[in-house]
């Protein structure tokens, strides 16, 4: 690598940077008031169309939607931190999944076909801004229901979602809220459960077992991609699959997990685990960069939740779920079920090229300039970008798709040079374990998909049965089945500067209540008890966890969605 | 009537007028005519001829006796000159006697004797050391002119016009009246006279130079400062030479422009030392060489310094512009890649990034894996050479390509 920063900076750069103080934590906050002003806009505009169905005629399709999304958010963040931050903008493109998709499905203006939702659709939206390299993500799952009935001159659903959709919102919801309860006690070890106590503080292990026993209660997975990890400035995991980032802390999930616990539950695991002989390679030095379990949460910093779930109650059979990439260059998947382009992309600064053609030397310098670390959409480059949503929109719309031609052409040669990578678009895809155990598997778990961005340490998905993520891949194209996943993402703060609180900068019942659903299932588990405490310290509003939650702007159609209770 | 300007006479008829044209007296008073002389009367003019007669009587006799050569021509002029020195070196002995008479002192003994030596001496011995005296003579001229032009100074005051006759006294109360007398009536331009400043040493200086007998403007010799004026008028030379170099020189102490430099090593300053004080100061400590530089440049004398070389290699043109020297043409030729400024954000991300540490191995590891490969390397050619050796032995013929 060409690239490379003193060890003095690096220590400034990560360190000094992240220490919390009043300054950075208004950073984090007014990025914070903008996400949830943000997701609250898109909230509302999917309520208008598809419920209220206010807007006659055609709803709004979800390109509109994403890119109304951004514009939002980038004349929001227009008004702040003006001339005194040299780089704020978007952390993460609007992106809305409907069911199945998991992972960067942000259609531009110029896709073929619109994206229309569906009743009974859950739908999940991310976005994310940065101000100063102090990130705020936010990803929030709503449900769309038929056109509901009036009740006291208010439109209301007529009842509340079941199902394993259900289940899955119910699981991710509790998960998030324990999660932030949790993170919140490492300010006041002494309240915390006796479980967790004896345990010895805030692990990752404690982590992952609490948001597995919840998981499993309601017969959901936690899907691969699930994490929750620290925020640094500038590193808040939207280049990971890229970069191996130093000094990695954070739990994270991944098909292994799903593997170790189906092992765990055959009676003859011991016949199924592939014998491994290879001494595993002690010499490379980056075993930072490789996320274990093995850390406290601490004080004074900032993580970000960020939970998929889906539920295998439908399924008859043991499996397990997986993730499915649209194919980068086609935008197909297999089964032609899916056509759709990666849209997302995000620079890889640690490599130089010089270009050949103009247009896409002229987009290399408007991305370095304009985009920092953090991914882009083409759309973001055209003059026209941020709607102006007091004007003509549907000619802004028009410009956009003219511009966005002439970068085209740059595009692909930076992304054949390995300047930019494109962030594929993800599918669930729920897999039987009989499949995976029959199929032939020559090569053993040689061979690695580098289309599919991975943590490093988390190149094979199923270590212990010798299946590689190629394996893998090709297995999908028979047996996976589509699944609807939900996703709820949170950044918090353990503020320990002033007053010892932990400060929710999204999500939370301020900008996103959870929609109107019903579980069929109810907690279980070893960790019922510590959860329920949990609940019980974040109700109190005396002794229990201070949760200082972030109030969005307010916003000029405020048209208040009707209010969906949680089982 | 008839007349004769030239001598002023009155003749009775023509005849008479034009004997008197065919007369010597006539001729020699045409000439003096000619020469601006006044003419002179008859019995004067006999005389004078009786005079001259006289002495061509005395010399004839020698001038017919031998044809005169030019050998001895020669000789003779030599001889005259060496006559007139002597007399000069006799004046001078003599004024130099009386001198120390004036102040108390006796001769060198030494000197008395030498004289006497030289008196007794053979008239070729004197020849001999005839150069001797000639160089002494020199020096003495030398002097004897600065007496002389020292005994004819006469005192000139900065207030006293440097051209009007004494005889009119003009004379001021102070130096600018004088300055101005002498702009008006006789022209004298004082140039650059924002930066004068030693006015009165100036045109005292002027005075001086014109009562030792100078002309200001091209240094004529006069006799005496009454010459010099008369110099200077007739060849309108009352004026302060400014053009040359050496002229700037000679009236340069009068002048101070030290104003001016000052300006220029501002600006000079202003526009290429600033900045690079400015960077030094940027980029905090560890510039001693850029500091020392700085400081050898302000050591230099002004006129080096505001020089448009700045440290000899390249030319700054008013314009800015930077022009290298010939001599660093492969550094300006080559291209490099500009340099890349990181901003925050992909600082920390590449500090972050730990990529490019999956390179690095084990050191012991490899050492060992290298041993391993060096061992097997060894072997297969030692096969080699074995087989090489054996080549030729083979019972059967094989074709080597068909193996």
């Amino acid at each position: 690598m060409e690239l490379a920063v003193r060890q003095e900076d690096a220590d400034v750069l990560l360190k000094e940077k992240n220490v919390l103080n009043e300054s950075v934590l208004d950073k984090y906050r007014t990025g914070g008031q903008i996400v949830q002003t943000g997701l609250k806009y898109i909230i509302s505009l999917i309520n208008e169309s598809y419920h209220l169905a206010s807007s006659n005629g055609q709803p709004i399709s979800v390109q509109e939607l994403c890119i109304l999304g951004d514009s939002f958010l980038i004349n929001l963040l227009s008004k702040v931190y003006t001339n005194q931050v040299r780089e704020k903008g978007i952390a993460s493109p609007t992106t809305i999944e409907v069911n199945e998709l998991a992972n960067g499905f942000s259609p531009e203006l110029d896709d073929e076909g619109s994206f229309f939702f569906t009743a009974g659709d859950i739908v999940t939206i991310s976005l994310g801004v940065q101000i100063d390299g102090y990130t705020s993500q936010v990803s929030h799952t709503l449900v769309i229901y038929p056109p509901g009935i009036e009740i006291n001159n208010e439109i209301k659903p007529e009842g509340p979602l079941l199902g394993s959709k259900a289940d899955a919102i119910c699981a991710s919801h509790i998960a998030t809220e324990t999660l932030v309860g949790l993170l919140g006690l490492a300010l006041t070890p002494e309240k915390l459960p006796e479980q967790i106590k004896n345990e010895g503080g805030i692990h990752g292990s404690t982590i992952r077992n609490i948001v597995d026993s919840i998981a499993e209660s309601y017969s959901c997975i936690v899907l691969p991609g699930s994490k929750v990890r620290r925020v640094r400035r500038f590193l808040a995991g939207q280049s990971e699959g890229i970069v191996a980032e130093r000094d990695f802390k954070g739990v994270v999930w991944d098909e292994s997990h799903q593997e170790e616990r189906l092992l765990k539950k055959a009676p003859t695991s011991q016949e199924l685990i592939l014998a491994d002989n290879k001494v595993k390679p002690t010499s490379t030095n980056n075993s930072t960069a490789i996320p274990t379990d093995e850390f406290i949460v601490l004080p004074g910093e900032v993580y970000q939740i960020d939970i998929r779930m889906s539920s295998i109650a439908d399924f008859n059979e043991v499996g397990l779920i997986t993730l499915e990439e649209i194919d980068q260059f086609s935008g197909k998947n297999n089964r032609q079920e899916f056509n759709s382009k990666s849209t997302i992309h995000i620079r890889d600064f640690a490599i130089n090229h010089q270009l050949k053609l103009r247009t896409s030397r002229k987009l290399l310098t408007e991305i370095d300039k304009n985009f920092s670390v953090y991914p882009f959409k083409l759309s973001y480059t055209s003059n026209h970008f941020p709607i102006n949503l007091d004007k003509d929109i549907p000619e802004q719309v028009e410009n956009i798709k003219q511009d966005l031609k002439t970068f085209k052409l740059g595009l692909s040669e930076l992304n054949n040079r390995h300047l930019i990578k494109s962030r594929p678009i993800q599918l669930t895809k729920f897999i039987p374990l009989e499949q995976i155990l029959i199929s032939s598997n020559p090569t053993g778990k040689h061979g690695i998909d580098l289309n599919k961005p991975v943590l490093p340490g988390m190149e094979i998905p199923l270590p212990q049965l010798g299946i590689s993520s190629l394996k893998l891949k090709s297995l999908l194209n028979k047996h996976g089945k589509s699944v609807p996943n939900v996703r709820e993402s949170t950044t918090v703060i353990i503020n320990n500067v002033s007053n010892g609180e932990i400060i929710r900068l999204t999500g939370g019942s301020k900008s996103s209540s959870p929609s109107w659903v019903h579980s069929q299932y109810q907690l279980k588990g070893a960790y019922v008890e510590s959860i329920n405490q949990i609940g019980q310290l974040l109700q109190d509003k005396r002794f229990g966890i201070k949760v200082k939650e972030c109030y969005p702007f307010k916003l000029n159609k405020d048209k208040s969605v009707e209010t969906m209770q949680l089982d | 009537m008839f007349t004769c300007n030239t001598c002023g006479l009155n003749f009775p008829g023509a005849e008479d007028q034009r004997s008197h044209m065919k007369s010597e007296w006539h001729r020699y008073n045409l000439k003096r005519r000619v020469a601006q002389l006044p003419p002179i009367d008859e019995h004067l003019f006999n005389t004078k001829v009786a005079n001259l007669s006289v002495e061509d009587e005395k010399e004839t006799p020698v001038k017919g006796e031998k044809q005169m050569t030019k050998k001895e021509q020669r000789r003779r002029e030599k001889e005259a000159i060496q006559e007139k020195k002597r007399q000069i070196l006799g004046v001078a002995k003599q004024a130099m006697i009386a001198k120390m008479k004036e102040q108390g002192q006796e001769l060198p003994v030494k000197q008395v004797v030498t004289e006497q030596v030289e008196q007794t001496e053979t008239p070729e011995q004197t020849e001999t050391e005839k150069i001797e005296p000639e160089e002494l003579t020199e020096e003495q001229q030398e002097q004897k002119i600065i007496e002389e032009k020292e005994s004819n100074r006469i005192e000139i005051t900065p207030t006293t016009c440097l051209f009007s006759h004494p005889k009119y006294n003009k004379v001021f109360d102070t130096v600018d009246e004088n300055i101005d007398h002498m702009f008006k009536n006789f022209g004298l331009y004082i140039p650059e006279k924002t930066y004068l400043v030693d006015k009165e040493g100036l045109i005292g200086y002027l005075g001086e130079k014109i009562s030792y007998g100078f002309c200001i403007a091209c240094n004529y010799q006069g006799r005496n400062a009454e010459a010099a004026r008369e110099h200077m008028k007739q060849k309108r030379h009352m004026r302060i030479p400014y053009e040359s170099e050496d002229e700037k020189l000679e009236i340069s102490q009068f002048y101070d422009f030290s104003s001016t430099y000052e300006d220029t090593s501002k600006s000079v300053e202003g526009d290429d030392n600033g900045d690079e004080w400015e960077d030094v100061s940027d980029e905090g400590e560890g510039e001693g060489d850029l500091e020392n530089e700085g400081d050898s440049e302000d050591d230099l004398p002004p006129s080096e310094q505001d020089a448009i070389y700045q440290n000899g290699l390249d030319l700054i043109l008013p314009s800015g512009t930077v022009l290298g020297h010939r001599s660093l043409a492969r550094y300006y030729r080559q291209n490099l890649t500009p340099e890349r400024v990181l901003s925050e954000g992909q600082g920390t991300v590449i500090a972050a990034e730990t990529r490019h540490m999956l390179a690095i191995r084990d050191r012991q590891e490899l050492a060992t894996k290298k041993r391993a490969w060096g061992r097997q390397k060894k072997r297969e050619d030692v096969n080699d050479r074995r087989a090489a050796k054996f080549i030729n032995q083979q019972e059967h013929y094989r074709d080597q390509l068909l193996q």
